[in-house]
């Protein structure tokens, strides 16, 4: 068991470093930072000095163990566009991202989960052919569209809710709204199909047999059941989360790592986007380890490919 | 990620009454997705004959014009004119081409990577296996965003770029569903019997396992097309999908953003039409799913 | 259906007058759609974080737009005491945020701290220039020159501001951005870093400069980057003043209660830049770059897509600027001669090449533009990059054609237009000897009447050989809240010192 753990720690370690190196050399592929960083008013001149002073027509991979070196050292270096810390700059934007993003996934968790366990326990009914098409709708519609409809309703023609920042509690609602409807989707189905197999388990016939109430029985064993393949789902998640941050942060003007991430990456802020990348792929490895761990560690026969 | 799309053995061998769709009802999600379907293939196969314009031809002076419902609207713009004064029903049909073409072609090139990888994965196991999830991880670690600013600036904005860029990024379900369900057809004892009779792994992969996964392969196949589709609209809205002055629904609703104010007509057509494809490729994929499924597989 | 609806409501919803609070208060409500990196004015390189440094910091002089005048600011009076030296007597009353008196010190430790290289100032044409600065006497200071620099007042007024030398030494760039100390008629009380930034007026400021008198208490800027969300903030009320609308929106903004639309010229240009040295490339021919100017509907794409404020230009700058002649080659909108033209290059049958640019906003033009060129037979490729990507590809001849616009720093002389262009720079795509003589002679010409000689033939060559299509002047549209009164200057910055409310 430990031999296993350790040999996919080791492949997550390798697997972050993989995927920093690739962003490094995106970068660079996508534009050039000297200019980024001189800004459209600036002259070929003004980016040749940048360049200079930051080292930029070094060798990618030496300027790549450059930064390896610093953080392992514990410096995630300066922002090239701030100026700032990018450790003060990531860790004061993923605070508001993460808030918004547990706030949005308790929302989603908690209307998408009981339609799943009702569209589970009774498929092909109404409930379950609503519920489906909740889902889809969610998919179907681009989350700026939806996000941007929500303010001319709730902000413009019925001013009830403000449109952007963060303030008060008022002001979570729509972004909040924004980011969980679609992640609903993916948990409800999942939720759905877990349902659907666990109760089809001898397990819980015999349970139904005993008399267990039928509470008891979706609840307590069949939910648990489904819920494994949940944190498995939150990886994959998490993902969307940021890309789908990206949108709601534009559109709600929110200080959050999504549009960080992004204006990072077309300005070519080199240190930034190394760090949040760095965080993002740790962040995702580790939850896939620890998927795949509890999975081995309840399930032996996996452990053996 | 973990979706069951596959039908596992237990599923196959407990089919009980409640699992199997009554008839009536899987048809009606199955024929609702293959109606939108087609209208909408309809539309892009007719578009060049019934458009009543160019989609491309600009007319400075008539930009704006509301669809004809509203009191300055006309009959000459059914649905309108755009920012340059393009006729918004002929772009509509149009985009259907666009829309179709990146929904199919995205799901053709994601389709061959994926099952590439995870047949590989599934058949050989072992190191083959262990590197196959690691760059399966990877993928899913990187962010999407990089890739696509990469590949659009190493390669253009084109209709091929953005289907290859889309190709890339949604290659890792077909990954996942072709190599659990190799792992499964591997123990088998038809490909055992084939291995035996000393035919060649290309053989066995082509003879015997490619057939048997193609029913999910098409499942997995049309709901990643609705991906596809609405993930161009999502590049569109940061500048990486299909370039102007393509008429694509994605480009299009990302074009209509800026007037979503004063001109909602601009957004709401194209959204209206997107949703429908993607929500009538979804039911097609769902009910293809639900058909094919209490029946099993030899 | 839901146009009727939307904007049926909006009228019925009686929309209370846009900050009343505000008013009441004292306060402007603003927002920018771009970020602003820094406070540190050497490091910002966005406009908006530069708009706002002129409200914390000042410069040794300060220009007059009406007059073109130098005003004091910092320095009560100055001379020229040479074609490399000018010396100025600073103020003995200017405090700075924190209490402590500007001195001569001051003003030599910042001019030659941010002119050294390794000070990595964003704009190196600002500082570089300055050979040192030194205290003559008492609260005299000596600045010379590395050679003669006919736009140094130009520079001192507004890009150069000064720093307090003790404060600065300590904390450097980043303690300045977090907390900003200048002398200028602002100070900020607080910022949420990239999002937020409040102001409060400084109540020591000095009188006699440009600056004073400010009559707004406070001011709240925050970073909006949807335009739709201004537009909702401004229409609630929780806005009072934003830029950069789109002409295609003024109306409408206009058109509700409580809300005005204001437009003011600035001395940004947009323009068409070609590159003739790629292989093989068409673009090499003079008479394919004439046919291109010639097949070009400036005037009907600026109606149409631009707006009425914005004047059309044939020279490579704007009129604004002291130096650009308008008495150049013109080319009228053409299409037939411009296939002709096209012809008698041997070029009938047309040809493909492609554009770059990175200024989203401007796509509906660029669209326009392909479209003109199409009838032509010319099939031009638009590209739409990220900046760091579009100005790669352009600076490396990787692109035919680039579609951009330049503010000049909002400086209104040519030597900040055609000399950046034209000089043989990495920004020269053109590499044309004989322009690049006549401005480079310019560039260390002192004597302003010699200057403006040699930029107007060096523009009537660039538009002989048609090396651009200069396309139109900008003119800066703001909607704000109707009883406020404030105008955008001609060098594209706000002065917010000058608002009121009415």
């Amino acid at each position: 068991m430990l031999n296993y753990a350790l040999r996919r720690i080791f492949m997550a370690c390798l697997l972050t470093l993989f995927v920093s190196f690739l962003t490094y050399g995106l970068i660079f592929t996508a534009g050039d930072p000297a200019a980024a960083i001189a800004g459209s008013a600036g002259t070929a001149a003004d980016a040749e000095n940048i360049r200079e002073i930051y080292g930029f027509d070094d060798p990618l991979v030496i300027q790549y163990l450059r930064w390896v070196g610093n953080v392992l050292q514990g410096d995630l270096g300066n922002s090239l566009y701030f100026g700032q810390p990018v450790s003060e700059l990531i860790m004061s934007r993923f605070a508001v991202t993460a808030q918004v993003g547990i706030v949005a996934l308790v929302f989603a968790m908690l209307v998408a989960v009981p339609l799943g366990v009702a569209a589970g326990r009774w498929p092909n009914s109404l409930i379950d052919r609503t519920a489906l098409f909740i889902a889809v709708v969610g998919q179907a519609m681009p989350s700026f569209w939806f996000a941007l409809l929500l303010i001319i309703l709730f902000s413009i023609t019925f001013p009830i809710l403000p449109s952007s920042g963060l303030d008060t509690w008022k002001h979570f609602v729509l972004p909040v709204l924004v980011l969980g409807y679609f992640s609903m989707p993916a948990i409800m189905r999942l939720t759905r199909s877990g349902m659907i197999s666990a109760l089809e388990t001898d397990y819980i016939r015999t349970a139904r047999a005993m008399g267990l109430s039928e509470r008891r029985v979706l609840f307590d064993y069949a939910l648990r059941n489904a819920a494994l393949p949940l944190i498995s789902l939150s990886s994959a998640q998490f993902g969307f989360m940021l890309a789908g941050s990206v949108v709601v942060e534009s559109v709600f003007a929110i200080p959050g790592a999504g549009r960080l991430a992004w204006e990072s990456i077309g300005r070519a802020d080199l240190p930034t986007v190394q760090a949040l990348v760095l965080c993002f792929s740790l962040f995702y490895v580790l939850l896939t380890l620890l998927a795949d761990i509890l999975n081995a560690a309840l399930d032996p026969r996996m452990r053996m490919k | 990620m973990t979706e069951t799309v596959t039908s596992t053995p237990k599923a196959q061998d407990r089919v009980s009454r409640r699992m199997r769709r009554p008839r009536w009802m899987g048809h009606a999600g199955l024929i609702l997705g293959s109606t939108i379907v087609l209208v909408c293939v309809l539309m892009a196969l007719l578009a060049p004959l019934i458009s009543p314009h160019d989609p491309y031809a600009q007319d400075l002076v008539s930009r704006f014009i509301p669809p004809v419902w509203h009191e300055s609207g006309s009959w000459e713009h059914v649905l309108g004119t755009d920012h340059l004064g393009r006729d918004y029903l002929t772009r509509l049909l149009y985009g259907a081409q666009i829309s179709l073409v990146i929904g199919i072609g995205t799901a053709i090139v994601s389709g061959i990577i994926g099952t590439t990888i995870g047949v590989a994965a599934g058949y050989f196991g072992g190191k083959i296996d262990s590197v196959a999830m690691f760059i399966i991880t990877a993928r899913l670690a990187m962010p999407v965003i990089l890739i696509a600013l990469a590949t659009v600036a190493l390669f253009g904005s084109s209709l091929t770029v953005v289907m290859l860029t889309l190709g890339l990024l949604l290659w890792d379900r077909f990954a996942l569903v072709t190599r659990a369900s190799t792992i499964q057809l591997r123990s088998q004892e038809f490909v055992t019997a084939a291995e035996i009779q000393g035919a060649s792994i290309l053989q066995i992969v082509r003879h015997e396992i490619l057939p048997n996964l193609l029913n999910n392969l098409l499942i997995v196949a049309t709901l990643e097309m609705a991906q596809a589709i609405v993930l161009e609209a999502a590049l569109s809205f940061l500048g990486l999908g299909v370039p102007a002055p393509l008429p694509s629904w994605g480009l299009m609703i990302s074009e209509g953003k800026a007037s979503i104010l004063f001109e909602p007509w601009l957004i709401t057509i194209p959204g209206v039409a997107l949703f429908l494809l993607v929500l009538g490729t979804n039911l097609l994929g769902d009910g293809l799913r639900d058909i094919t499924t209490p029946q099993g597989r030899n | 259906m839901q146009m009727k609806w939307i904007s049926g409501l909006l009228a019925a919803t009686a929309l209370a007058t846009p900050a009343l609070a505000d008013k009441a208060s004292n306060s402007l409500n603003a927002a920018f759609g771009n970020e602003v990196a820094t406070l540190d004015n050497y490091m910002g390189t966005g406009r908006e974080a530069l708009v706002l440094a002129r409200l914390l910091y000042d410069g040794l002089v300060s220009k007059n737009h009406e007059t073109g005048e130098f005003m004091p600011e910092l320095a009560s009076s100055y001379e020229l005491v040479s074609d490399t030296e000018i010396d100025f007597v600073i103020r003995d009353d200017v405090k700075f945020h924190n209490g402590q008196t500007l001195t001569a010190d001051d003003v030599v430790y910042t001019l030659n701290t941010v002119s050294k290289p390794e000070f990595g100032a964003r704009y190196q044409i600002a500082v570089n220039w300055i050979e040192k600065a030194e205290k003559m006497d008492g609260n005299t200071v000596r600045l010379t020159m590395k050679k003669p620099y006919p736009m140094a007042l130009e520079m001192l007024a507004g890009n150069l501001p000064i720093y307090p030398a003790e404060y600065y030494e300590k904390v450097g760039s980043q303690g300045m951005s977090a907390n900003p100390v200048g002398t200028g008629p602002y100070r900020l009380v607080s910022q949420t870093q990239g999002a937020e930034f409040t102001f409060e007026k400084f109540d020591d400021y000095y009188s006699g400069g440009q600056k004073s008198d400010a009559q707004i208490e406070t001011l709240k800027f925050r970073i909006l980057p949807e335009q739709n969300t201004q537009y909702a903030e401004l229409l609630s009320g929780g806005l009072d003043w934003i830029w950069r609308v789109p002409e295609d929106d003024v109306a409408r903004l206009a058109s509700r209660p409580g809300v005005k639309v204001e437009s003011a010229p600035v001395m940004r240009f947009a323009y068409l830049a070609m590159n003739p040295r790629r292989p093989d490339t068409p673009l090499a021919d003079p008479l394919v770059r004439q046919a291109i100017n010639h097949a070009i509907n400036k005037s009907a794409i600026r109606d149409n897509l631009v707006g009425p404020n914005y004047a059309l230009i044939d020279s490579a700058c704007n009129p604004l600027q002291y130096g650009c002649t308008t008495d150049v080659t013109t080319y009228e909108y053409d299409p037939e001669k411009a296939r002709a033209l096209l012809e008698e290059a041997g070029y009938g049958d047309g040809f493909g090449i492609s554009l770059v640019m990175s200024d989203a906003s401007a796509q509906t033009q660029a669209q326009a533009i392909a479209s003109d060129l199409g009838k032509v037979g010319i099939d031009l490729e638009v590209n739409m990059l990220a900046y760091a990507a579009a100005s790669d590809q352009w600076r490396n001849n990787e692109r035919d054609m680039e579609f951009t616009n330049w503010g000049s720093y909002g400086i209104g002389d040519v030597g900040m237009s055609v000399a950046a262009f034209f000089s043989g720079t990495g920004d020269d795509a053109v590499h044309d000897p004989e322009v690049i003589e006549l401005v480079s002679e310019a560039i260390s010409t002192v004597d302003q009447e010699r200057r403006k000689e040699l930029y107007a033939e060096a523009l009537k060559l660039i538009a002989e050989r048609a090396y651009w299509v200069p396309l139109w002047t900008f003119a800066m549209n703001t909607a704000m809240a109707e009883d406020l009164s404030l105008l955008v200057s001609p060098d594209e910055f706000v002065p917010f010192w000058d608002a009121t409310w009415n």
